[in-house]
């Protein structure tokens, strides 16, 4: 099932959304920096 | 849930252009996204408050997030809203994703000058500044600078070596002697004392 380029995906996928989680966590939440993108989109909203 | 909808917006946006595939990766990264966000709340942050040295903050947490969004953006996945936007720009109008993101990023802090103090936002788009770069670079094929007897270390390096040897009393010179051919043209550094007369 998971075998070659689709496991190399998937693996990939995991990793970029594990160390971008982990900056707007534990860098940016903490600090209380905002946020571009979608996400500042989304507080935006909230707000 | 804001952001979920932001997100199935964005990703419904991707399927028009790219396909089926790209909708179930990028549903995936999302996902997984909200998942290890979920993980990391569980626990108290492991990272010490930065909150008095925004500058490191801004960035270390770009060199982060770039990290994170370049990793994503190379294997042409999108976890969300704005990268989906960026991959179909990019494909349609030949916009450099990192570019893009740095027009709407701007645009989403500007907005967000209504209810955040400025100085907050200057150092937020410092972060979009470094994750952008980083996001640009891992999008570049780094291949070495092959010249003829040199690459890229040594262009990098010999500022470096110049500045030790002036610190120690060395003077750089370049050197082409005669019977030198071309590909032997390097910086050669030796003493001043050596030469004088």
């Amino acid at each position: 099932m998971f075998t070659g380029k689709r496991s190399k995906r998937v693996f990939f996928t995991l990793l970029g959304a594990a160390i971008s989680s982990f900056g707007i966590y534990n860098v940016h939440a903490q600090s209380n920096l905002a946020e571009g993108g979608s996400v500042g989109l989304a507080l935006l909203a909230y707000q | 849930m804001t952001l979920l909808i932001l997100d199935l917006i964005g990703i419904l946006v991707g399927i028009i252009f790219f396909g089926k595939s790209f909708g179930a990766r990028s549903l995936f990264a999302a996902l997984s996204f909200a998942a290890f966000f979920r993980l990391y709340e569980l626990f108290p942050p492991v990272m010490p408050s930065f909150a008095q040295l925004p500058w490191i903050a801004a960035l270390f947490g770009g060199v982060l997030l770039g990290l994170g969004e370049g990793i994503l953006l190379k294997n042409k996945i999108a976890s969300g809203f704005d990268s989906s936007i960026a991959l179909v720009v990019e494909r349609k109008f030949r916009v450099p994703v990192s570019l893009w993101y740095l027009v709407t990023d701007s645009l989403v802090l500007l907005a967000s000058l209504s209810y955040l103090p400025i100085m907050r936002l200057f150092y937020t788009f410092i972060t979009v500044l470094v994750s952008n770069s980083t996001i640009a670079l891992l999008g570049l094929k780094l291949l070495p600078m092959r010249a003829r007897n040199s690459n890229a270390f040594v262009f990098l390096v010999s500022p470096l070596q110049e500045l030790c040897m002036a610190w120690s009393q060395r003077i750089p010179t370049l050197y082409w002697r005669k019977n030198q051919s071309m590909e032997s043209l390097l910086w050669t550094i030796e003493p001043l004392t050596e030469n004088l007369p």
